[in-house]
């Protein structure tokens, strides 16, 4: 089999950028690293330019490993904007990081070139690598401000977790195999076509699932998310939230719809149950966290409960509403961890306390938390409440009603605990009134990411019909 | 291109002065009036070529705005003769009291919220025109009333005012309910929400009648708030709280007649069901004559005005549902000029007066003497006297409701016809003849109020004869409803014309002999007719003492049990509960511990296995 590189230049791009961030990093001077995470988004940059340029080349290389289809392109645009939006964060961030500061930017694109690979991932064994790449990196990350106890204690919890999950899902894979005599996807999807689901075949979807739920941080591996959000560097926070949950969601959507689509009626209770729990869950467990941080975290889970219900749906509207989601989440979370990350250079805590009157010390944090947390919860016409209606939408009409009625009553709850943060924001008044300044930069970046929450919420028309025709290509036979 | 710029002109205007310009008061009227003037100026095009090309193809231009497999939902325009008739009414008499509202609003502290407020209805109500479809009608209808409510609402410091303008609000709802319900079962008959498709799928059949009877019903409710029609009428009146021009633009010209428009705009549907067309007759017809009786007996100059206007949109809905369309929108066209110039006139003279009490005004004619002309043309085409604009117009209303043999209506309409006459005889020697009972030192506008006064005189007399029945092309080239296959006729028929000027001249008659003379206070006080009149039939006690305490206060008290016991003790106190209760466990599992977290997983794991014992 031939080995076409046009199909992966994107990625090659990315790790050549990867390592100029090492190389220069090591011809630098000490001191600040800033520009080289202006190289990292550069580099993203030149990678989306090039995607857009081949978007028409599609194809299956590296010996069935890597797919090239629209999904993957969706997909790996997302996930260059999201490392874009976080090296950029990082930078703003940089002042707490003592040691290794380029390598914190070199990790980042890395973690980016693993999601784009996880994109394309065709096969069990390139899904497992790939899933294995992100994961060191991200393990590496999260512990990277090493003074912080709570940073290294997030680090090393996430990374014993993590391997717990992943050896359920390298388990769920074996039992795959062992039914089916293949790693490849569509080739899995062949063999199971028309046969009775008992034995290795229900043991293997059921381990696979589960073990893939860590990445998403769902019931019932979701347990480390609140104490890794709370600990991490909060550009890595946001980093989980919008990268490592898109990538966890592009590998779902391929096993159970590309894979194992031809089994659905066996396995969409199975899913149905975990959303649901999922989602109460996360959206309860949120209402009494004191740090912001932490219950983004439980807000994380929740959302992971709403895109499930696109994966129960099993439809094409249920796989366009994800990534209608996915993206609007991306803004979602840039805008509010990006205020977050101003907020704690200036005032150094992330406590929903220190948040009261912020309206009155800068009207600009104050209106990205607004629109960004209000988009999280689903209010029109924000970009959020489209995303929910889609998916709300793609379960009742594949007859899940009593999933729908969770997802609404859950949508309420989300109501409740982000309109507490938003009613201290703006109806309290603040103990000290000292402005916080935001430099004009960052003021135009918050600008750009609320305009495109506001944008995707009152005119998603176009975006809809681009995210449904990619969501067509996975169930096209 | 045009439309899109024509729409989204006044939302540019209003953001603006909003957000920008809010401190320069002059600047933000500037603003406002050139944006409004300027749409005027780009709907003309359109209009010259609709002349040129009478059965022109509807032009739409549209985006998809939702879509999903099941639903479609577009945003987009429409230009058909309809929509551009509206669109230069909107314009035209919008432009002129934009104009005219900077001299009356002059000097008032809330000056350039005053004008982003006009702004944004003005933007609602381009919305509604040019809508293609329900949802965004639908939308736009909302914006209407949002609108309207901040603009009724403008001295809102008034107890008075922010009631009046929370009644029309609400009151307006009730019809919306119905309205989008209306929607709802079109869509479920039809599969679409564009105007144009949906009239496709009517004319090829099919629908069972009963579907199309509930449509049309519901969608009248939408009319019927709008239009202020009975039952939900009564905030009409309670809405002159706002500031005059106020009401000449959204409670004369435009929000009004967006209900009537609604109804040209769907006419096919009625077309089809002759059942709910004999209702939207009747119940226009009943509003009509209510509302005549009552402004009878009205001292307050706005209010007559307002009450004449019911009657007139009574006027109009009757003429819909009798199946004159050609009739309703030729009224609907006259009424906006010279409605809207009876009340900028009123306008002008409390401006003089400092009251709204025509019995403590008299002889005013004297003192304002443009603005007392120009109030009578207005009044003579109110009163529907030939050769002014509302003769033409009235007339073809009781014509098309004579050939259409609905008697008992034509009987109404001719009563109208006189009472109208009637009271607008006594709303013209009360306020500018008579003996003086003014205090003070009334003096004229400035011309920046007067001069918009003489033009829409100038409409108001001769817009009648767009309408001639004997020339082609006239108004009923352009604008035909289903029912006249596609050319409007204007129908003349010289008993109609005849009986209507001789009561229309009775009526002035009456009115000359009881009024025309040195008055303290109305002559016919005493009279038990008038009595009920002057207390509107009783319709806001009728509201506030028995739907309001009696059945609405029912129902509250229901809604109220079931918000304590349901709502606030099982919904929030419980999820307090479950929360507090999660809130413990999670700190039970939350340990902060690893082993802990290992734990959960794979407890988790196999509490999964157990559940669906691989599936």
């Amino acid at each position: 089999m031939d080995v076409n590189i046009e199909l992966f230049l994107p990625e090659i791009i990315v790790t050549i950028f990867a390592f100029a961030i090492m190389a220069a990093d090591l011809l630098m001077a000490s001191g600040e690293r800033k520009s080289l995470a202006r190289i990292g988004i550069i580099g993203s940059l030149i990678a989306v330019i090039i995607i857009a340029i081949n978007s028409e080349i599609r194809g299956i290389t590296l010996f069935g490993f890597f797919v090239q289809d629209s999904v993957a392109v969706f997909f790996k645009v997302l996930f260059l904007l999201t490392g874009m939006l976080i090296l950029y964060m990082a930078q703003e961030y940089e002042e707490k990081i003592k040691q290794f500061k380029g390598e914190f930017y070199m990790l980042i694109l890395f973690a980016v070139l693993a999601m784009m690979f996880l994109a394309s991932s065709n096969d069990f064994i390139s899904l497992y690598v790939s899933l294995e790449f992100l994961a060191v990196t991200l393990y590496i990350l999260a512990c990277y401000t090493k003074e912080e106890s709570a940073s290294v204690e997030a680090g090393l919890k996430y990374l014993v977790t993590g391997a717990l999950a992943s050896g359920f899902l390298l388990y769920g894979i074996t039992y795959l195999y062992g039914a089916t005599g293949s790693t490849e996807f569509s080739q899995i999807a062949n063999v199971i076509n028309g046969k009775d689901v008992s034995g290795f075949l229900a043991i293997g979807l059921m381990l696979v699932v589960i073990g893939l739920t860590f990445k998403i941080a769902s019931i019932p591996f979701h347990v480390w998310a609140p104490d890794i959000y709370q600990g991490a560097p909060t550009p890595i926070t946001a980093f989980l939230a919008a990268g490592s949950k898109a990538a966890g969601f592009v590998i779902l959507m391929r096993v159970m719809f590309t894979a194992l689509g031809s089994i659905r009626p066996h396995w969409v209770f199975f899913i149905s149950v975990i959303s649901a729990l999922t989602l109460l869950f996360g959206n309860l467990a949120a209402m009494p966290q004191k740090n912001i941080k932490r219950m983004l975290a439980y807000a994380s889970i929740g959302s992971a409960g709403y895109l499930l219900m696109g994966i129960a749906a099993a439809s094409q509207l249920g796989s366009g509403a994800i990534m209608f989601y996915l993206f609007t989440y991306l803004f979602a979370i840039a805008g509010v961890f990006l205020a977050i990350v101003i907020f704690y250079n200036s005032e150094g805590s992330d406590g929903i306390d220190a948040y009261t009157g912020l309206s009155r010390r800068s009207p600009i944090l104050a209106a990205t938390l607004f629109i960004g947390l209000l988009s999280l919860a689903g209010v029109p016409p924000l970009g959020g409440f489209i995303a929910k209606l889609y998916l709300i939408a793609a379960v009742v009409k594949e007859g899940l009603l009593w999933l729908a009625v969770v997802g609404v009553l859950m949508a309420i709850a989300a109501m409740y605990y982000f309109l507490l943060v938003i009613k201290r924001i703006y109806l309290w008044q603040p103990k000290i009134d000292t402005p916080i300044k935001v430099s004009l930069i960052n003021k135009a970046l918050l600008y750009g990411i609320n305009t495109s929450t506001l944008v995707l919420g009152i005119y998603p028309g176009p975006f809809t019909e681009w995210v449904m025709r990619i969501a067509n290509v996975l169930f096209l036979k | 291109m045009t439309t899109w710029l024509i729409l989204f002109i006044p939302l540019i205007s209003a953001v603006l002065i909003t957000f920008v310009t809010r401190r320069q008061k002059d600047l933000s009227s500037y603003i406002s009036i050139g944006a409004v003037v300027f749409c005027f100026i780009l709907s003309i095009d359109p209009i010259l070529n609709l002349l040129k090309h009478p059965h022109m193809e509807p032009i739409q231009q549209s985006f998809s705005w939702i879509n999903i497999p099941g639903l479609h939902v577009e945003m987009g325009t429409l230009l058909d003769p309809l929509s551009i008739l509206m669109l230069f009414v909107v314009t035209f008499v919008g432009s002129l009291i934009h104009i005219y509202s900077r001299g009356y609003m002059h000097g008032d502290p809330g000056f350039s919220r005053f004008f982003a407020c006009l702004s944004l209805f003005i933007f609602s109500m381009f919305g509604i025109v040019l809508s293609n479809n329900f949802i965004q009608i639908f939308i736009f209808w909302e914006l209407v009333g949002l609108s309207s409510y901040l603009l009724i609402g403008y001295y809102f410091e008034k107890p008075s005012a922010s009631d009046a303008s929370k009644k029309a609000f609400l009151v307006n709802r009730i019809g919306d309910f119905g309205f989008i319900l209306g929607i709802f079962v079109l869509f479920q008959a039809t599969g679409t929400f564009n105007f144009i498709e949906i009239n496709h799928i009517l004319e090829k059949g099919g629908i069972p009648d009963s579907t199309l009877y509930l449509a049309a019903l519901l969608i009248f409710c939408g009319a019927v708030g709008k239009s202020a029609q009975f039952p939900l009428h009564v905030w009409l009146p309670d809405a002159m709280e706002g500031p005059t021009p106020v009401s000449a633009l959204i409670h004369a010209a435009t929000m009004v007649a967006a209900g009537v428009y609604l109804l040209a705009r769907t006419a096919l549907l009625y077309h089809l069901s002759p059942d709910a067309m004999e209702v939207v007759a009747y119940i226009g017809g009943f509003t009509a004559l209510l509302a005549a009786v009552i402004a009878v007996a009205q001292n307050d100059i706005k209010r007559v005005v307002a009450y004449s206007t019911l009657s007139s949109l009574g006027y109009m809905v009757m003429a819909m549902g009798v199946g004159g369309m050609t009739a309703g929108m030729f009224y609907l066209t006259t009424h906006a000029f010279f409605k809207a110039l009876l009340f900028l006139a009123a306008g002008s003279v409390i401006h003089a007066f400092h009251t709204q009490n025509i019995w403590e005004m008299g002889s005013a004619f004297k003192k304002v003497k443009t603005t007392g002309a120009t109030f009578i043309l207005g009044s003579l085409a109110m009163a529907g006297v030939f050769p002014f604009s509302g003769f033409w117009s009235k007339d073809e209303i009781l014509t098309a409701t004579f050939t259409s043999h609905h008697y008992f209506l034509f009987a109404i309409g001719i009563l109208v016809a006189f009472i109208s006459a009637f009271f607008m005889t006594r709303l013209v020697f009360v306020t500018f003849f008579g003996n003086e009972r003014y205090h003070g030192h009334p003096h004229e506008s400035p011309p920046v109020m007067t001069v918009p006064l003489i033009i829409l005189a100038v409409f108001a007399v001769l817009s009648g004869f767009a309408g001639l029945p004997w020339f082609e092309p006239n108004f009923g080239t352009y604008i035909a409803g289903p029912s006249h296959g596609g050319h409007g006729e204007h129908g003349f028929n010289f008993f109609v014309a005849g009986l209507s000027t001789v009561v229309v001249l009775a009526g002035i008659a009456l009115g000359y002999i009881i009024y025309c003379r040195e008055l303290t206070k109305d002559p016919l006080e005493g009279n038990v007719l008038y009595k009920l009149a002057h207390n509107k039939f009783y319709f806001d006690e009728f509201y506030d003492n028995f739907i309001v305490a009696k059945i609405y206060n029912g129902i509250a008290t229901i809604c109220n049990f079931a918000e304590v016991n349901i709502i606030i003790h099982l919904f929030v106190n419980g999820f307090a509960y479950l929360t507090r209760e999660s809130g413990k466990i999670l700190r039970l599992t939350t340990t902060g511990k690893l082993q802990h977290y290992t734990l959960i997983m794979v407890a988790g794991v196999v509490a999964l296995f157990l559940l669906f014992g691989a599936l």
